[in-house]
């Protein structure tokens, strides 16, 4: 390249004004030479006209001279030109030639290694993209969701009506007592009818005890009636105690039942407790189990927002990861043109700049190329377009 | 059953690009570097849609698909080309032979993906 540049100067050089050559026109110089030559003829010719001849000859061959010059010093520049700039073309080709095989290959190595790297960075990013992949869809899989939220809301219905059942058992046991308390009164009705009875006992003792008076006052003939009084006075005996053991036995009962009422209420008031404790667990578990529902909602919303946004990231990158491609393309359609001019040095007189841009510009397939080749520093690539047939 | 597409491109990060676009909607793919090389995996499988560079050596996406369409077996198998060629001349070689989209490079998934949902046989 350094060779190359100094024979692009010399070059240059060659293009300037001879000074040399301006001097040669100079006609004082010439008018000097034309009188000193004049002056020898005279002082040697031995005739005047022979001296006049000889001046006229001399003018002539200085006038040849004039010419003359000029083309001999014209003439040799021209050529050393034509044979500079073949020596340079010659030079170039053979520049050219050696240069552009490695300019190919390091093309070429830079294009595969660019390849290379892109394969590279593809299969990574195509591992990375599937485990998040994999991993969100893990996380925001709606079934999954579903079935825990469908655990939960059943929890949310079922632990309720765990608590209504126990309640529930708890009012029958209410009612049960409530039954039992209600029997109360009638024992004390019994032990109201015993009383009756021990006092219809007394009073039919007292009846039997008069009539035996009677019968005894009545004599032999009231016999009979007093043995009927004596009978009617055992009886009243017997039924005054039946009654007296029916009290007895009522009291009992009344007092065993109003003791199982009392024993059945403070249970059932433990059992209140207790129902309405397991009632408030139910509630905290319910309501940790809302807010729970609530957090996971907001999470599934937040990993689906996540999805979309690492989708919408995938496919950005997808995109940009076909600049390979691309750059691919461009650097091949530049490699074929290099070695195309390699093709051609043998004979560069045939080479047609016009043509050879035509050619170059037929050859793109990219817009960008196309738009770079007419002028455009930084031309954009365009989104992707779809044409139906 | 996944439905099958065959992407045919030189360049292997691309067809690494393309698969993984079309993996992601759930398809299967298989993959050639050329024209004859996809023309020897048309070998009698299942091939639901063809998605063809055309710039490509040993043989060129639109000679594939002309002899593609000479297999009685893939006759309608409908075929996009992916391609960074975006001239009209370019087009209608590919109509003519049987192409029945055209999508420039790059490309944006969603585009490829809805012309693939258009197109795949069932």
């Amino acid at each position: 390249m350094q060779g190359f540049a100094l024979k692009k100067e010399s070059w240059g050089t060659l293009m300037k004004p001879n000074p040399t050559r301006d001097q040669a026109h100079n006609p004082w110089v010439l008018a000097a030479g034309l009188l000193v030559t004049s002056l020898i003829c005279l002082a040697v010719a031995p005739a005047w006209w022979q001296a006049g001849l000889a001046a006229i000859g001399q003018g002539l061959l200085l006038w040849w001279y004039w010419q003359r010059p000029i083309n001999a010093k014209v003439e040799p520049i021209t050529s050393l030109a034509d044979e500079d700039c073949s020596a340079e073309l010659r030079t170039l080709r053979t520049l050219l030639s050696s240069i552009l095989p490695l300019w190919e290959k390091q093309v070429e190595l830079a294009r595969t290694q660019t390849e290379d790297a892109a394969g590279g960075l593809t299969e990574k990013f195509v591992a990375m993209s599937r485990q998040v992949g994999e991993t969100i869809s893990l996380s925001a899989d709606g079934d999954s969701h579903d079935s825990v939220f469908e655990v939960m809301r059943g929890a949310q219905v079922e632990l309720p009506k765990a608590v209504s059942a126990l309640d529930e058992t708890r009012a029958e046991r209410e009612h049960f007592l409530s039954e039992i308390h209600e029997l109360g009164h009638f024992v004390d009705e019994l032990f109201s009818m015993a009383e009756d009875v021990a006092k219809i006992a007394s009073q039919t003792n007292l009846l039997a005890l008069n009539a035996a008076i009677e019968a005894a006052r009545a004599g032999e003939s009231g016999r009979g009636f007093s043995v009927v009084a004596d009978e009617v006075r055992k009886l009243s005996t017997m039924s005054g105690e039946t009654g007296a053991r029916i009290t007895e036995k009522v009291r009992i009962m009344g007092g065993t039942m109003r003791e199982l009422v009392a024993q059945a209420s403070r249970v059932a008031e433990v059992e209140q407790g207790k129902i309405r404790e397991a009632e408030g667990i139910v509630n905290q578990v319910l309501d940790e189990l809302a807010h729970g529902i609530s957090q996971l909602e907001q999470r599934i919303g937040l990993l689906q927002g996540s999805s979309r946004e690492v989708e919408h990231t995938v496919n950005q990158v997808l995109v940009d990861l076909q600049f390979q491609d691309r750059v691919s393309q461009i650097v091949s359609h530049t490699v074929l043109d290099m070695r195309r001019l390699q093709e051609r040095l043998h004979d560069v007189t045939q080479l047609e700049s016009k043509a050879w841009l035509q050619n170059l510009e037929s050859s793109y397939t990219t817009l960008e190329q196309t738009r770079l080749h007419s002028g455009d520093s930084r031309p954009q690539v365009e989104a992707s377009s779809v044409t139906f047939f | 059953m996944a439905k099958t597409i065959l992407i045919v491109d030189d360049s292997s990060s691309f067809r690494q690009v393309v698969g993984i676009a079309l993996k992601t909607a759930g398809y299967s793919v298989v993959e050639a570097c050329d024209g004859k090389d996809a023309l020897g995996k048309l070998d009698g499988r299942k091939i639901n849609l063809i998605v063809s560079d055309v710039n490509m050596p040993v043989m060129d996406g639109i000679t594939f698909v002309k002899a593609a369409k000479q297999l009685p077996a893939y006759r309608f198998t409908p075929v996009i080309m992916l391609t960074t060629e975006a001239g009209e001349s370019k087009k209608s070689e590919g109509k003519a032979a049987g192409v029945r989209a055209w999508v420039v490079k790059p490309f944006q998934p969603p585009v490829l993906l809805d012309a693939v949902s258009k197109l795949i046989l069932p």
